[in-house]
């Protein structure tokens, strides 16, 4: 129950994308332990599309997360606490953040290649984060390309497209969103393994030398493009 | 049966000039990593990469030339510092960060510069952003600058695999140098990404399928950035002839014509005894004379959009952050005017400055609209995203060539 700790949650029917998120946060720096959340059925790949479709608020795991996260909070109320997640797992850490107690929050979050609606508001998300919340964006992704978003939301997945902004924006909401950090895919990351395909987000390479320096520094790193720039998110 | 022997043969001329012509920045690469500039390597395989992320040899050359590459922008940072030019030192810190995100350096002396001329960090954000930063960079970097660029003798450089079915290996460098074009500094490869940076912006790069407009990195003869530079006829065959050291020129990839550069005298040589045939100029491709006689044409998309748009916009009729009509570029606006929601349909107008070119109704994601601009050059508008919610529509322009 130390911190600091990351969270990993795996996408669907997937088991083994710890290995190399948990080499590249060690290899990166990051000085504390990375566990797994399990979340998914008992079927393996072949019940990848009942995970992908259940994964959202009702999932019997997200309360589960959410409380997790609660305990690790009141033990170390200043310890650093990461949420990475893969795919659909994406879906279950935005749901658990929105299930938080009102003051209990994680310092960042890392969606990877998020299968999590392009139409999903993060506002009540976003209230649980303290610094910064990254989500991966590659037009190359094929799986999400072909498949719908988790949890049977509407619209695009977020890892294709991006986010949208909610189309009414309040002073407070325009705060929150500036926290949403899109990390676009560039040729550059090719030499870090991904490719901007699906589930080569979670090489080893890319979290290393892309996500470890983003989350062992307050100040938001410098090739970091916020979805709302500070001047939009205090500008009424 | 003769006819079918020519079909046959001419279906193995098109793979093989398709083959080489996919892997012409790899040979690039390959080439700048064999005379030892990985600065240029990296930014041969970075295009190569952006047009096939699954090309293999351009993920291994950019493994390859990363650090070297990097290492070489980050001097150049340092040596812009000194000489007090913050501008070019926060792009080059920028550059090292495209390359490797994690170097602590850069991102403290980008901080530093930000501290005292935030202005100019974020003009090199600007050029980041639409991914001009390293052809804006190779043509600032002066030419004396680079003559202190590490000796590839110096430094021993590992030797460049060969990929065993590389076509191109045997054929000459694909992509043309094109003697006659001017030098000039590059030009913007891409504008700015549309206000909201998700959505389908990032699609610019980011990046994919069809290349940008990008810097084709050439080297040359001792000519100053920004003038003609005499090209020799590239051998057909054989190990390409080592560049005289630091002597690049980033031209971008010729779209628009363009003015001829002024002339430098040059010094009287003896005329040959033969005087060789002159190379045929370039058939340049017919144009409408008179854009505005031009009529779109809408076709359905097929697959994945194209990512190498020049501008990527929304219009919406009910999102107040988003106008119904914009401007893309060259006098082309775009306006929607309805969408419906079963099935996904827009409803657009297209607009050649302010004469209305087409208006067509039902317009589905990923069609493809054929237009040209105020100067003629045909460009296509992709529909990327329909919202019926609100009316939203995002588009993308794209240059044809």
């Amino acid at each position: 129950m130390t911190c600091p700790r990351a969270i990993y949650l795996d996408g669907a029917g997937w088991y083994s994308g710890d290995g190399p998120v948990r080499t590249g946060l060690r290899t990166g720096g990051y000085p504390g332990p990375v566990d797994r959340f399990h979340w998914q059925g008992l079927l393996g790949p072949v019940g990848a599309l009942s995970d992908h479709m259940g994964a959202n608020g009702n999932h019997p795991k997200v309360p589960q997360l959410a409380r997790r996260i609660e305990q690790l909070r009141q033990v170390n109320p200043n310890g650093q606490i990461v949420l990475v997640g893969l795919s659909a797992g994406t879906s279950l850490i935005v749901c658990a953040l929105e299930r938080l107690g009102e003051d209990v929050e994680v310092d960042y979050v890392v969606l990877l290649s998020p299968s999590v609606s392009d139409r999903h508001d993060l506002t009540d998300a976003l209230r649980h984060v303290r610094h910064r919340f990254y989500a991966t964006i590659s037009p190359h992704d094929g799986m999400l390309a072909s498949a719908g978003p988790a949890g049977g939301e509407s619209g695009r997945p977020a890892g294709l497209v991006g986010f949208r902004l909610p189309r009414k924006m309040t002073r407070e909401r325009k705060k929150l969103l500036a926290k949403l950090i899109p990390l676009p895919w560039r040729p550059e990351y090719l030499a870090y393994g991904w490719d901007g395909g699906h589930v080569s987000a979670t090489s080893a390479d890319f979290i290393r030398a892309v996500i470890t320096p983003r989350l062992l520094d307050d100040l938001p790193h410098p090739l970091d493009r916020p979805a709302l720039t500070e001047k939009e998110a205090t500008h009424d | 049966m003769i006819d079918l022997c020519a079909r046959g043969w001419s279906a193995v001329l098109v793979c093989a000039i398709l083959l080489t012509g996919c892997n012409g920045d790899v040979t690039l690469g390959r080439q700048h990593e064999q005379n030892g500039e990985p600065h240029l390597a990296y930014e041969n395989y970075l295009i190569a990469g952006e047009e096939n992320p699954d090309e293999g040899a351009a993920e291994a050359g950019l493994r390859r030339t990363a650090p070297a590459a990097a290492e070489y922008w980050r001097k150049r940072a340092d040596k812009a510092a000194e000489q007090g030019d913050w501008a070019l030192a926060a792009k080059c810190h920028l550059k090292v960060l495209q390359i490797a995100p994690d170097a602590t350096d850069s991102i403290k002396a980008l901080r530093r510069i930000q501290l005292e001329h935030p202005e100019l960090v974020q003009q090199a954000h600007a050029s980041a952003d639409s991914e001009r930063l390293s052809g804006e960079l190779l043509a600032m970097v002066e030419p004396e600058a680079l003559d202190d660029a590490p000796d590839p003798s110096d430094t021993p450089q590992p030797p460049v695999p060969d990929e065993p079915d590389e076509p191109s290996k045997a054929v000459q460098p694909a992509k043309p140098t094109e003697p006659d074009k001017p030098a000039g500094p590059a030009k913007a490869g891409k504008p700015s990404p549309p206000a909201v940076p998700q959505g389908p912006a990032p699609v610019t790069r980011p990046k994919g399928a069809a290349a940008p407009p990008q810097p084709v990195l050439v080297t040359a003869g001792a000519a100053p950035t920004g003038t003609a530079v005499p090209q020799p006829a590239a051998p057909a065959t054989g190990p390409p002839a080592k560049p005289a050291k630091g002597k690049h020129v980033v031209r971008p990839r010729p779209t628009t014509p363009q003015k001829p550069p002024t002339a430098k005298p040059k010094p009287p040589r003896p005329a040959p005894a033969v005087t060789p045939p002159k190379p045929k100029p370039k058939p340049k491709p017919a144009r409408p004379a008179n854009p505005y006689a031009f009529k779109p044409t809408v076709r359905a998309g097929t697959g994945k959009p194209p990512t190498d748009f020049i501008t990527i916009v929304r219009v919406s009729r009910d999102d107040d952050r988003y106008p119904k009509k914009r401007d893309l570029a060259g006098g082309l606006s775009i306006k929607v005017k309805d969408t419906d929601d079963d099935p996904l349909e827009a409803d657009m107008e297209v607009y050649l400055g302010r004469r209305r070119t087409m208006r067509n109704k039902k317009l589905r994601e990923n069609a493809v609209i054929s237009v040209v601009d105020e100067s003629a050059v045909a460009h296509e508008i992709i529909i990327l995203d329909i919202y019926d919610n609100d009316e939203t529509v995002t588009v993308g322009l794209r240059r044809v060539d």
